[in-house]
């Protein structure tokens, strides 16, 4: 260490650094790991996550741990109360196993849940980022279309688009997709818009990086926050626009297990075989609610202004 | 002599955090006599923020934690009296000036009616004598045109002018005994920073109030304060008057400082600046010895393991080290020393 | 005054305007100057008097209004995007902010990467040492690159983006503040730094800062900017002794010593406060502040004068008609 100790010129390459790890960034963490162990910490949202998980086993698992099919009937025992032998949610009313026809609902539930958010995120995303980034004209004329897009009822407007499609579950998640899309636009465009100024993103331009990569490559990773979040949010409200979709007619056709469905075709039921509409909605409640949960519990996460 | 009007005895300040224990302050001594300018200067980090706020309770208790120590300040010890007495003094007679005096000011209401509002709360004066005394402290703290100003918001002013308008405010207390001006002017231009440091200077003289001056800058340290502490990763380094630490400083870390301001005149032909090496280390993980060791230019073997006791150099001057001219021969600490360094990872 | 042979950088009246709302921040209002290949010129000034907004025009990272910027008799502003590619190669910024400067979610070798995989320079296992290499030779350990920015202190931040800088080997680079947000022990430690690196790869920096003494330190030539326009540029030793614009003589007698020697003057300081880009004064930009204005000064602006080689003040007071 005693080169250190000149008085004259610099320091020699060897020692002009300081080695020691930093004083103000202990963590070895990625910024993903140390999101997760401050996402532990909400319990709602670990309660959240366990229910997501749940169901996501059960819709995957369906075909294996169900104890029926979903879509056979059995006349005979039709309208059977809960606890009924082999039917521990009774039956509806062609006799076919409640129980199974809510497990392979949930496939379907998760099915359009992740799709249609899907649909919306990356488009939304896509147009958003594009959108805030280049501004100007473009900007104008897409945010124009979208504010016409969210004028209408977001229910009116899957109704609308399903109408036109045609009804069938495909279509009932490509409504609710187009219908979600526009907020991830706004989302996306009010992140890119504040991250396009950042050092980082000059600096990179300084060196040459083309458009396209600062969009997708650096912008649009430091503006995700907003948009998992509201993904998150966003497939529990898939679901019970589905199960709208579904009550109206316009979803999935019978006898696919949809919850929304089964709690459209069960209505005159509701006094005399409470339970063949009440554990769908159930599940239904339970499905939204877990992804509530986590998702309010992934705000308060990544909202930057909590990080310490 | 002047009376002392708040004495520092001992502090130890921790933050006990979800990534472990910050010793933020550890055994800090200091005094501040009626009239004068004392400086707590110090790199980020060094513990001189979280003094201030200590006495004037402004801490975020948890997670910080005064763990031992008092701030006696008109004969009381300020930690041990309850948070209401402590709040009370806040504003009378202890006042506080921010570095970003944007978001200290409200910006809603005109900063004419917050100075007044100083004296209608404390002094209990009526709106129309509220409103005049302010005036007149805006003129004081040498605001151009103060009637015309004082209907002003804050956003219409520039960053020196509220500035002005803080020290104004600090100035309104009803027995301003302190001012506690933490990184007044570091935002400010350089010639705002100076019109600033003028007016503090100015005003002290005229009125006697006290200010503990928080900085990072030496310069202006040297410019206004009359005495001293260099605080480095908790401790105070070196205390002293102000002509003793910039004509003669002892501690290595107080050298280093001066050394790395490039506008030392030993440097007019230099090619190079005489830098300190390395980091300052973690908080959480010091140990007992000199924080500094591990950047020291010339650490004795005591010193990774028990902190110095103080020497003093004549009069007010003390310094924190063992060995402020080298260690002797067989103390020194050899090639060896980045293993046994007192910065642990 | 540019001389063709040494001249890496020429500026010719340039200006940089921004529309706020309905009106005109005139950030660079007619700016003209060289740099001579090799050389440290520094840019000094106090908040709106335009010189980040001229840094980063330097680059064409604004857009300019008017006048030229020659890089080695290329204009930027001129350029298809494969010439400005290159021009960005040979060109580079280092930014005031090490928390804003590196993109938080990229790890420092892919960060560091980025520029050569942009260019489509070397082979991934050859950036991949090239990267170790300049960490090295910025002073950051080589086994922190799979880091992320946040592990690092800000001291350790600024090296890294010093180390982006270099990548590419450029010949230009323009400092923004680049020690302005440092403690004081760190900032002399990247001031040694980049010492060091201009003279090991022959590097020409332009380097801005609000710090008179740091640019006092670092520079050959400086040049003193007031509301968007250079008030006076001369030789350091020049402007730093025998400083002419009244201005400058402000801003060297605002900076507080630590000489204990120059306690007892009490702080010389200007009255008024620094004025705003959006609305400057008529005549002088100076005239509301300085000690000597006189109603010429207050009505035009004056022009540019030489004195000495390499000595430009633009001052009434120091025409030969003067003020």
């Amino acid at each position: 260490m005693k080169e250190l100790r000149e008085k004259t010129p610099g320091m020699s390459q060897e020692n002009r650094g300081d080695e020691t790890v930093p004083a103000e960034a202990p963590s070895d963490l990625t910024p993903f790991q140390e999101n997760w162990i401050r996402l532990r910490q909400n319990k709602a949202a670990i309660v959240g996550l366990m229910i997501i998980v749940v169901f996501v086993l059960v819709a995957v698992l369906a075909p294996l741990i169900a104890p029926m099919s979903p879509i056979e009937q059995n006349i005979a025992i039709r309208k059977s109360p809960p606890l009924t032998e082999s039917h521990i949610l009774g039956t509806d009313d062609l006799g076919r196993d409640l129980l199974s026809r809510i497990m392979y609902g949930a496939r379907l539930s998760m099915t359009i849940g992740i799709v249609s958010v899907g649909i919306a995120m990356v488009g939304g995303v896509v147009i958003g980022t594009v959108s805030g980034y280049y501004g100007g004209l473009i900007d104008r004329i897409v945010m124009r279309f979208i504010d016409i897009m969210l004028a209408f009822p977001y229910v009116l407007l899957t109704i609308v688009i399903v109408a036109v499609l045609g009804p069938s579950l495909t279509n009932a998640m490509i409504a609710i997709g187009i219908s979600q899309l526009p907020r991830y636009v706004r989302l996306v465009r009010a992140s890119v818009l504040a991250e396009k100024e950042a050092d980082y993103v000059l600096a990179e331009r300084s060196l040459g990086t083309g458009n396209l990569e600062l969009m997708f490559g650096s912008i649009l990773p430091n503006s995700l926050a907003p948009v998992i979040v509201q993904a998150t949010l966003g497939v529990g409200e898939a679901i019970l626009s589905s199960a709208a979709l579904s009550f109206l007619g316009l979803g999935a056709q019978p006898p696919t297990p949809e919850w929304g469905l089964m709690i459209a075709s069960s209505r005159e039921f509701v006094t005399s075989a409470w339970w063949i509409v009440t554990f769908p909605g159930i599940a239904t409640l339970l499905a939204v609610l877990g992804f509530n949960l986590f998702g309010d519990g992934l705000r308060d996460v990544l909202d930057p202004r909590m990080k310490d | 002599m002047a009376e002392t009007l708040l004495e520092i005895e001992n502090l130890h300040v921790s933050f006990y955090t979800v990534r472990g224990i910050v010793r933020a302050v550890r055994g800090i001594n200091l005094d501040i006599r009626q009239g004068e300018t004392v400086a707590l200067v110090g790199e980020s980090g060094c513990g001189k923020s979280v003094t201030a706020h200590a006495i004037t309770g402004l801490l975020p208790m948890p997670p910080a934690r005064i763990d031992a120590g008092r701030i006696v300040f008109d004969g009381r010890d300020i930690l041990s009296i309850p948070p209401k007495e402590h709040r009370a003094l806040r504003g009378v007679r202890i006042s506080m000036i921010f570095q970003e005096p944007m978001t200290s000011l409200n910006p809603v209401f005109k900063i004419g009616d917050q100075i007044a509002d100083v004296f209608r709360f404390h002094h209990k004066l009526d709106r129309k004598h509220a409103w005049n005394k302010a005036v007149e402290l805006l003129d004081l703290v040498k605001i151009p045109e103060p009637e015309k100003r004082a209907h002003e918001y804050a956003h219409q002013l520039s960053g020196g002018m509220r500035q002005r308008v803080m020290i104004a405010m600090a100035l309104a207390s009803p027995e301003p005994g302190l001012i506690i001006a933490d990184e007044p002017t570091t935002a400010l231009d350089v010639t705002i920073q100076a019109q600033i440091l003028h007016l503090l200077a100015q005003l002290q003289e005229k009125i006697g109030v006290s200010v503990l001056l928080i900085t990072h800058d030496m310069g202006v340290v040297a410019q206004i304060a009359h005495r001293a502490t260099v605080m480095y990763a908790g401790r105070a380094v070196e205390q002293g008057s102000v002509e003793q630490i910039f004509t003669a400083p002892r501690h290595p870390y107080t050298k280093g400082l001066l050394n790395s301001l490039p506008g030392n005149p030993k440097y007019r032909e230099a090619r190079r600046l005489e830098a300190i090496p390395g980091t300052v280390p973690d908080l959480r993980t010091l140990g007992d010895g000199c924080p500094f060791a591990n950047r020291c230019p010339h650490p004795g073997k005591k010193c990774l393991t028990t902190f110095p006791d103080g020497f003093s150099e004549g009069g007010d001057h003390q310094a924190w080290c063992w060995y402020p001219d080298g260690p002797p021969e067989g103390e020194a600490v050899g090639a060896d020393r980045d293993s046994s360094s007192t910065a642990k990872e | 005054m540019s001389d063709p042979m040494t001249d890496i950088l020429t500026v010719e009246n340039l200006k940089t305007y921004f529309t706020v709302g309905d009106s005109v921040v005139k950030a660079v209002d007619g700016v003209s100057f060289s740099v001579r290949e090799g050389e440290i010129l520094g840019v000094v000034g106090e908040s709106g008097c335009g010189k980040s907004t001229l840094g980063r025009t330097l680059l064409r990272l604004e857009d300019k209004a008017g006048g030229a910027v020659r890089f080695h008799d290329t204009d930027p502003f001129e350029l298809n995007a494969q010439e400005l590619k290159d021009f960005r190669r040979r060109t580079a910024m280092v930014f005031q902010d090490p928390s804003s400067s590196l993109n938080p979610r990229k790890r420092v070798d892919a960060l560091l990467g980025q520029a050569l995989r942009v260019h489509g320079i070397g082979t991934p296992a050859e950036r991949n040492r090239k990267v170790q290499d300049i960490l090295r030779e910025t002073g950051i350990s080589p086994e922190y690159r799979n880091r992320y920015p946040h592990q690092f202190s800000g001291g350790q931040k600024q090296r890294i983006g010093v180390a982006r800088a270099l990548m590419l080997d450029p010949e230009l680079v323009v400092l923004d503040e680049a020690v302005s947000a440092l403690d004081v022990s760190i900032q002399a430690q990247i001031i040694n730094l980049l010492l060091d690196l201009k003279e090991e790869r022959n590097l020409t920096y332009v380097f801005i800062s609000h710090d008179l003494s740091v640019v006092e330190f670092v520079s050959d030539r400086i040049i003193v900017m007031y509301l968007g326009r250079i008030v006076e540029a001369a030789p350091k030793r020049t402007i730093m002794e025998k400083p002419l614009h009244p201005y400058t003589q402000a801003l060297i007698g605002a900076f507080p010593s630590t000489e204990m020697k120059d306690r007892g003057k009490g702080i010389k300081a200007i009255e008024g406060d620094v004025p705003s880009p959006i609305n400057p004064p008529k005549g002088c930009h100076f005239a509301p502040r300085c000690p000597f204005a006189t109603d010429k000064c207050r009505a035009h602006y004056p022009p540019v004068t030489t004195t000495e080689e390499g000595h430009t003040v633009a001052c009434w007071l120091h025409t030969p008609e003067g003020a």
